[in-house]
């Protein structure tokens, strides 16, 4: 019975892995790059959807920024293009990464500097009229 | 009696030193990071801040490191100005002889102030300009680049196409590489050094 001990340990490891403390649905890794007051940045993040059920998000908000956006920077034959991305799925059981130089909340009109260091809040709004809070860091 | 070698060991062993082969040349030997262009940077002032001028093709012995953007990109031109502050800081002393100089192609809504005012949030040794639409022709064709206001149903919104590459300019006013958004600032550091070392070689030599 020598190989009790390892065994042991490994359930121990995916007990604590999967001890359901996390959320299914949930947004890890949320930042905000620093700002000037009237300025505009972007906000990242990953949005896990662990549950049965698509998510659809439809807004955002910042009590930060006097406009906040869902957009996505389209990149083709090196050329950046910003669009607005009113509507985005996140099908049962995938993330959605918010990214630099992808997936971005953008946050106009910056109502009040954010330095590094930071917090400030983000508000993913859904379809169903729920709503997922994060706090962002801030950091460059 | 000699022990005889364990042929499944040597299979194994074989197969890893292939692996270690096949590896060598992407994780060892310095890959080229960028795009080479080797063209004249445009002989023409851009509008830098309070009346100043920014000038590619006379960069005063300094390498430049330039890209084109406008302030209110909340995405890719924060992105890369924030990996110019890492560049920046692996230069070390070296970044002495560099400037970087981030371009506004958003003449409708940028003034070189506020261009400089941008670029300086991210370093305070970063340069803003713009460019004005009469002169865009003659700055980005030598860069291969190109901008234009994309048209969007939502007018609140400020929407310019342009492209998002890194450009380093050599103290001779040559464009000498491109570099795709998102290059690691190591890579782009390690070109900045040999283009400052062949600066200091055509320098010594007089040339």
């Amino acid at each position: 019975m020598r190989l009790r001990g390892p065994i042991l340990a490994a359930a121990l490891v995916f007990a604590l892995a999967g001890c359901g403390t996390k959320p299914a649905v949930r947004i890890e890794n949320a930042w905000v790059r620093p700002v000037s007051a009237g300025g505009t940045t972007a906000g990242y993040l990953t949005l896990v959807n662990d549950s049965p059920d698509s998510l659809v998000l439809v807004g955002v908000e910042a009590p930060a920024a006097g406009m906040a956006m869902m957009h996505e920077t389209v990149r083709e034959g090196g050329r950046a293009t910003m669009r607005e991305a009113p509507r985005l799925v996140v099908a049962p059981h995938t993330r959605l990464r918010f990214a630099p130089g992808g997936a971005h909340l953008m946050l106009s009109n910056a109502l009040v500097e954010l330095a590094e260091g930071d917090t400030t809040g983000i508000t993913l709004r859904l379809a169903d009229g729920g709503t997922l809070h994060a706090t962002a860091k801030v950091r460059p | 009696m000699r022990t005889p070698i364990p042929r499944p060991g040597l299979a194994l062993a074989a197969l890893l030193l292939a692996a270690a082969a096949a590896l060598a040349p992407v994780g060892c030997a310095p890959q080229k990071a960028g795009f080479a262009m080797d063209t004249d940077a445009p002989d023409v002032a851009i509008r830098g801040p309070h009346g100043t001028s920014v000038d590619f093709a006379h960069p005063d012995g300094r390498v430049s490191v330039v890209t084109f953007g406008y302030t209110s990109c909340p995405d890719v031109c924060p992105t890369t100005l924030a990996d110019w502050k890492r560049l920046r800081k692996r230069l070390g002393a070296g970044a002495d002889h560099v400037r970087f100089v981030f371009v506004s192609v958003d003449y409708r809504n940028d003034t070189p102030e506020v261009a400089d005012a941008f670029a300086k949030n991210f370093d305070p040794s970063f340069t803003g300009a713009l460019l004005d639409s009469a002169l865009y022709g003659e700055v980005l064709q030598p860069f291969k680049a190109a901008a234009s206001y994309e048209s969007t149903p939502d007018s609140s919104m400020t929407a310019v196409s342009h492209t998002d590459y890194t450009y380093l300019v050599d103290e001779r006013g040559r464009i000498a590489t491109a570099y795709q958004f998102a290059t690691k600032p190591d890579a782009i550091a390690r070109d900045v050094r040999v283009l400052l070392a062949a600066g200091r070689e055509r320098a010594s030599r007089g040339s």
